[in-house]
């Protein structure tokens, strides 16, 4: 073979090898920090308990952020409270955009155990911190072994993509006389993302799942990106995410993996559609492994 | 390791300042010996620290040097008219002049310590009589000509 062409061989087999790597890497080698992704919904005090546990229980330091809610506040003391009644000591920091982008705000998290996102508007929290020194510091202390959590909002912007909750076309060719209804077809462009905070790169968070009935809006996203995962997480549930990558379902309800990465996918203009998409409906005490898509039943 | 050793030194700035005596009056600077009461205001905040030689309100920084690092700052709240918070200052190079700036003010509030050290706590409440309270500030540290770059400060209602 020209050398040439050996070498742009070669460098094409590298970019492909390099790319399937990143699509199975679960997070970033060097972050020894655990997640736990909650769907929303009542939170059952079992949840709640292991995130505190996973902070390091007595001697868990924990920041609340819960700028999702324009009454944030108020619920992020609340939130707050409930974790120090189980012994952490955790203050709640409500923060601008501007206050974000200050030395001393990113040194809240000094010593920080735990980090907690709560519900909202994913979007008005990722306004708020995205590319500031707190995400930053936030991110340092998940590298260093701190547990992140969030619940609903605070669930679906620890991934990259982010669903922002936005449709473009309700009803595709036939829209809804009800703008309450929403994600009636499965189709491109039509659901909204952008960037998270990008803890979770390998799968697309969607939240309140099953109760909401959201699977149209996920099942287009991950046929658009069919690289990556989508995990839907029902109310009251959460997935735990550790420093090994393996996810373990907690909660009361189930997780819906779709996995479209060994699936036939229509082509780019064509209508959306696939064949061979694994589907996975795990409830609590499941396991998951992203990397080969193998799953344990409890 | 490096943030357990800032919040231990943190808290013992905190102790060393919640233990000195605290009195609000004008300082204009230019004073030679420790002044226990040294204080001075701008952008609606009234900068103290027990021991400092000197505060005062200057217009400008010193030329800056390159090359120095920038202190590391955190408050431990928000200040109010009698409830006085702590600003934290600490720096690899040992520093004897501090330099606030209230966001939105022209001025800076200069402390002049009476020998070199990496670590201070200054003391900081809002101004009654000013209608104007600022919620942020940058930082600078220097010793003798060498000037650091700034660090940014703002002031927080923390839920604990």
């Amino acid at each position: 073979m020209d050398p040439r062409r050996r070498a742009r061989h070669c460098a094409a087999i590298a970019r492909i090898a390099l790319l399937l790597c990143a699509s199975v890497a679960p997070l970033d080698a060097q972050s020894r920090g655990t997640l736990l992704v909650v769907g929303g919904g009542p939170q059952p005090p079992a949840l709640v308990q292991e995130f505190v546990r996973l902070a390091g229980g007595r001697d868990a330091r924990i920041v609340v952020f819960a700028m999702a809610s324009a009454s944030g506040r108020t619920s992020g003391e609340a939130k707050a409270a409930d974790l120090r009644a189980l012994g952490a000591t955790a203050m709640n920091a409500w923060l601008t955009r501007a206050q974000a982008g200050t030395d001393s705000a990113a040194h809240l998290l000094d010593g920080a155990t735990g980090i907690w996102f709560g519900g909202g508007d994913q979007g008005r929290l990722a306004d708020v911190l995205r590319g500031t020194p707190v995400l930053a510091a936030i991110r340092a202390r998940f590298d260093a072994g701190a547990v992140v959590g969030g619940t609903s909002a605070g669930a679906a912007v620890l991934s990259t993509p982010m669903i922002t909750g936005d449709e473009r076309r309700p009803g595709g060719a036939r829209p809804p006389a009800d703008s309450s209804d929403v994600w009636l077809t499965i189709e491109r462009e039509d659901v909204v993302t952008t960037d998270g905070f990008g803890f979770i790169t390998n799968a697309i968070v969607d939240q309140h799942f099953l109760r909401r009935k959201r699977h149209n809006r996920l099942i287009s996203l991950v046929l658009e990106r069919p690289q990556r995962l989508g995990v839907g997480i029902d109310e009251s549930t959460a997935l735990r995410i550790g420093p090994d990558g393996i996810w373990h379902v907690l909660g009361a309800s189930a997780v819906v993996v779709y996995d479209a990465r060994a699936a036939q996918v229509t082509p780019a203009g064509a209508t959306l559609g696939a064949s061979g998409m694994r589907l996975h409906v795990l409830p609590a005490g499941s396991r998951f492994d992203p990397r080969d898509g193998s799953a344990r039943l409890p | 390791m490096q943030s357990i050793v800032r919040r231990i030194l943190s808290r013992v700035a905190l102790v060393v300042v919640a233990t000195s005596s605290l009195s609000a009056c004008s300082g204009n600077g230019g004073g030679t010996g420790v002044n226990p009461d040294a204080s001075a205001s701008a952008g609606g905040l009234i900068f103290s620290l027990s021991g400092a030689t000197a505060t005062a309100v200057v217009a400008a920084l010193p030329a800056a040097t390159s090359g120095v690092a920038a202190p590391v700052v955190s408050v431990d709240g928000l200040p109010g008219v009698t409830q006085a918070r702590t600003i934290t200052v600490s720096a690899t190079e040992p520093f004897t002049t501090v330099y606030v700036q209230p966001t939105g003010s022209a001025s800076y509030v200069r402390v002049t310590l009476p020998s070199a050290t990496t670590l201070i706590g200054i003391r900081v409440l809002a101004d009654a009589q000013s209608s104007f309270v600022a919620t942020s500030a940058s930082v600078v540290v220097a010793n003798g000509s060498r000037t650091s770059g700034a660090s940014t400060l703002t002031f927080i209602r923390l839920g604990s």
